[in-house]
Parts: C-alpha cells; sequence; structure tokens
C-alpha cells in the first residue's frame, strides 16, 4: 500500500496547455545540416555547428510547424518530398558530453505521423538544441541515414 | 534603459526584449502570491494587445524606465526617519501629491500638526474613508484599494491599538473615527472588484517583509528555474532595471561550464531595490519559463544541496537496484532533479527491507504514509 502511495506522487503528467498569448516564447536554436546529423561532439565545449538557426517559439510547436519556418529560411529545402529528420541535443549531466534523440520525420508536401507532435511531447526541454537532418528529394529518405564517418 | 540593452550579443537581442515584454506584464506584478494570481490572470488581457514582438519591445522598455523612476523618487521620499511606518506615510502622500487630488492636498494639510508619524498612519486612513465616498472620482478611490491591501497586516495593528490611539490623540481624531466608521466599509468593499493602477511599489513590500524577517535589509536574491539559454549577462541585464546590481553568482555547471545550473543570485546596491526585483519578477517569464525569486536565507546553502550528490551515488546504487528506478532517476534532466533523485531513494531502500522481513514495520509506515496523504 505504501508503494502504491508513492507511485501516485512520482506520475507527474505534464500535460500542460499553452496560451501563447500568456507565455513568452523561448529561444529555440536550431542546427541544420543535409543529409546528416550533426555529430554530438560538434556541440562540445561550448563549441556550436556554425550554421545556427535561432527560433523564437513554445513548448507546443508541432514539428509541421517548425519544417515551415526552416523551409521559409533554406529555399532549396522546399522542394516536394524533402524530409526533416528532427532530433534534440541535451547536454548528459553526468560528464561533458551531449546526447542526441530523435524526435520524428516530417516530409514537404506529405503528411505524417510526427506533424503534429509537439516539442513538449517529445520532452524537449528549454535550452535543448535541435538539430535537422535535411535529406533532399533525390536521396533516399532518412530511415537510411548516413552515419558521419569519423 | 540603454545601459540594460548594451551588454547583449546581436542574436541575443531580440529575445532580451521578449524578456522585457513578457518581464512587462509581470512588471505590474504585485507583491504576495494571491496578488500575483490576480496578477496573472490580468497579464493574459495585458498580453494580447502587446503581444507582436518587436513593437512593444520600446514601450515596454519606456515603461520600465518610468517605473524604475518612480521607484527611485518614492524611495528618495522615504525619509531619513528610521520607523518605517513614517516613511509609508510619506509615500503615500508623494503619491497623492501627484495625482493632485483635492483630497490629498488637504489630508497632507491635516496631517501635518500631528507630531508622531505612528499616529499619523493611523488616523489618516479612517480620514480618507470618509471622504472618498462622496466624490466618484478614480483618484480617490485608489488610496482606498491600497489601504484595503495593506490593511492585512495593518488592520491588525490598527485594531489593537485603537484604544491608546484615542487617548493619545485629541479630540478631533475622536470625531474623525466616530465619522468613519459607520462609512469606511463601504467604500473598501466597492474597490476590492475593480482593477487596480499601479500603486507606489515601496510600501506593500515594507510590510511583506516585515511579517517575513525582521531585518530588511536584504539586498541578495535567489533566482530559480532559468533555462540553459539564460547567461550570466542577461540576469545582470534583465535585474538591472530594478536598480544597481552590485555583484551577479551565477553557478555553472559542473561538466558543462558554458550552462548554468539554473540559478543565480544576484546583489543589489540598496534593500529597496531587492525587494522591488523581487516583487516584479517572482513569477516573471525569461525565455519562455517562469522563474522564481526568492530572498536568499543563507547564501551558501543551497548551491551544495544540487549538484554533488547523484554522480556520487549513482554508481554504487545501480548495482543494488532495479533497473526500473534507475530509469525513472535518469529520465529526470536539469540539476534540480538530481539532488531531489538521490535523496528520494533512500526511502525507497528502507522501504523494500522491512516488507520482507516482517509486518511491524509496515504498520508503522503505513501509519505514517496515511497521515502524510491525509495533510
Amino acid at each position: 500500500m505504501a508503494n502504491v502511495e508513492s507511485m501516485i506522487v512520482e506520475e507527474k503528467t505534464q500535460v500542460k496547455q499553452i496560451d501563447r498569448e500568456k507565455t513568452c516564447p523561448m529561444l529555440l536554436r536550431v542546427f541544420c545540416s543535409t543529409g546528416r546529423h550533426h555529430s554530438v561532439s560538434e556541440y562540445m565545449f561550448g563549441n556550436v555547428p556554425n550554421n545556427e538557426l535561432q527560433i523564437y517559439t513554445w513548448q507546443d510547436a508541432t514539428l509541421h510547424e517548425l519544417t515551415s519556418l526552416v523551409r521559409d529560411v533554406n529555399p532549396d529545402t522546399r522542394k516536394k518530398g524533402t524530409y526533416f529528420d528532427f532530433a534534440v541535443v541535451y547536454p548528459n549531466f553526468r560528464s561533458n558530453h551531449f546526447q542526441m534523440r530523435e524526435i520524428g520525420v516530417t516530409c514537404t508536401g506529405q503528411k505524417g505521423i510526427d506533424d503534429n507532435k509537439t516539442l513538449a511531447q517529445a520532452k524537449f526541454s528549454i535550452g535543448d538544441f535541435l538539430d535537422i537532418s535535411i535529406t533532399p528529394p533525390n536521396r533516399l529518405p532518412p530511415t537510411v541515414r548516413r552515419q558521419r564517418p569519423y | 534603459m540603454a545601459r540594460a540593452q548594451s551588454p547583449a550579443g546581436e542574436g541575443e537581442k531580440e529575445k532580451d526584449n521578449k524578456e522585457k515584454v513578457a518581464k512587462e506584464k509581470d512588471g505590474k506584478a504585485t507583491s504576495g502570491s494571491s496578488r500575483r494570481d490576480r496578477e496573472r490572470k490580468r497579464r493574459g488581457s495585458a498580453s494580447s494587445s502587446s503581444d507582436s514582438r518587436s513593437s512593444t519591445s520600446d514601450s515596454s522598455s519606456s515603461r520600465s524606465s518610468s517605473g524604475s523612476s518612480r521607484s527611485s523618487s518614492s524611495s528618495s521620499s522615504d525619509s531619513s526617519s528610521s520607523s518605517s511606518s513614517s516613511s509609508t506615510d510619506s509615500d503615500r502622500s508623494e503619491k497623492n501629491r501627484r495625482r493632485g487630488g483635492g483630497a490629498a492636498g488637504k489630508d497632507k494639510e491635516k496631517d501635518k500638526p500631528s507630531a508622531r508619524s505612528r499616529s499619523r498612519s493611523r488616523t489618516r486612513s479612517p480620514r480618507r474613508a470618509s471622504k472618498s465616498p462622496r466624490p466618484g472620482s478614480k483618484a480617490r478611490k485608489e488610496p482606498e484599494r491600497d489601504r484595503d491591501r495593506r490593511s492585512r497586516s495593518r488592520d491588525r495593528a490598527r485594531r489593537a491599538g485603537s484604544n491608546d490611539r484615542a487617548v493619545a490623540d485629541s479630540n478631533n481624531v475622536k470625531r474623525e473615527r466616530s465619522r468613519s466608521a459607520s462609512r469606511s466599509r463601504s467604500p473598501r468593499r466597492r474597490g476590492r472588484g475593480s482593477v487596480e493602477r499601479t500603486p507606489p511599489p515601496k510600501r506593500r513590500e515594507r510590510s511583506r517583509s516585515r511579517t517575513r524577517s525582521p531585518s530588511p535589509k536584504q539586498v541578495r536574491i535567489h533566482v530559480g528555474r532559468l533555462t540553459r539559454n539564460v547567461t550570466k549577462d542577461h540576469v545582470f541585464e534583465i535585474f538591472s532595471s530594478f536598480g544597481d546590481v552590485k555583484n551577479v553568482e551565477f553557478p555553472v555547471d559542473r561538466f558543462h561550464p558554458n550552462f548554468g545550473r539554473g540559478v543565480a543570485f544576484v546583489e543589489y546596491a540598496t534593500p529597496e531595490d531587492c525587494e522591488s526585483a523581487m516583487k516584479h519578477m517572482d513569477g516573471g517569464q525569461i525565455d519562455g519559463q517562469e522563474i522564481t525569486v526568492s530572498p536568499v536565507v543563507l547564501v551558501k546553502q543551497r548551491p551544495p544541496i544540487r549538484r554533488p550528490s547523484p554522480p556520487m551515488r549513482r554508481p554504487q546504487n545501480n548495482r543494488w537496484r532495479s533497473p526500473p528506478q534507475f530509469n525513472r532517476f535518469n529520465n529526470r534532466g536539469g540539476g534540480g532533479g538530481g539532488g531531489g533523485g538521490g535523496r528520494r531513494q533512500s526511502p525507497m531502500r528502507n522501504r523494500r527491507s522491512p516488507r520482507r522481513r516482517s509486518r511491524s514495520p509496515i504498520r508503522r509506515r503505513r501509519r505514517s504514509n496515511s497521515s502524510d496523504s491525509s495533510r
């Protein structure tokens, strides 16, 4: 019984509605690269990849929304069939390394299951980086993503 | 406010502006948690008009500058007398002067003959209460409301001191009181529902700090729940809009020195600035996250609690414990979670062993748990 009670305390459902009128936007630092994700080592020691994109948005922004924002900035990603592979990069709190976690894929001109996934649903916490691998349509979809050669 | 904007990097400027917008929404926030709640509700309506990103930054910064000038003027009006009640008095009169209400002028004249500041502050409020219902202008309603806010602490004092006041003050005070006794209540009720316009900041914090701690000479505040995007410069910039920031202590993460631990300690030159920052920024938003601002009780107490324990314990616990616990521990991000996780584990260990052994410890455990849940 004691165990059950403690379990209830542990469960924290963070389904928090965000009112964009009341909540001030957060800074989302996005790093795009073509065909691959950045290596986590590029985020170490205070460095970041050089092609930074700063987006002011909210935790309830969907991947589709972010895709269209990136598309506005990068004209060459507007072709139909371009895949956007999203990953969050966050510091590992036990070492000076970073960790990368994929959160979803969207595609220009197509509907996908991850289109309506929000950052909050992806357990994004403010201050994390967003790494987007952009795959042009003539290449293979990002399921067969190339790892960066070391 | 040019000073506030200078240290920002190019990319961060936009952000800071937005932060300021958010801050300004809170800028009118009043002290005390209930008041803050009220303010939050109102913030919605305020922000709907000020939502657009760049256009409001100017107006907000100008607003904030006016706010700081107001606070400085009121602090200058704090006379040299040490008793805080007298300074609150001068504040009030200062406000009335600014408003230019006819009643305020009369108030001041009447106040002058009374020698003691204490008695002044007491006799005054009933007087104004008796006046305020007559003309319906807004300027006169406000003092009512202000007094209403304040009255939590002061009513008590008034009630308690009512007898000796009657003795100490001369008979004209009695006249005032008898007149006001019947009338003064109705405007109070009227004032409660209506929207408050920015009242002078000083006096309410005073009363709050008086109830919380006997020493109001606090110049350091603790800022919590900062995001990783926020740097020391940001904290300095944001908090220097409330007064002269002498020092910002910004503990950094052990493994990632570029990121903060989500806390900062801001030291002001004067306790007044410190309190105004506390009042304006507690519950305010920076980088899309609500921050906490609280007085520092013991300066060096907090940082050690947070970090060091988890990395030490984790490898040991991992051997003894089943994987799900480790996962739960692992999922919790942030420096704050780490310390909590380390602490939370020890009860688990205790809970497990008594269950295996016998029942009597369980009974004990249950009792304590149920009492906890009932609380």
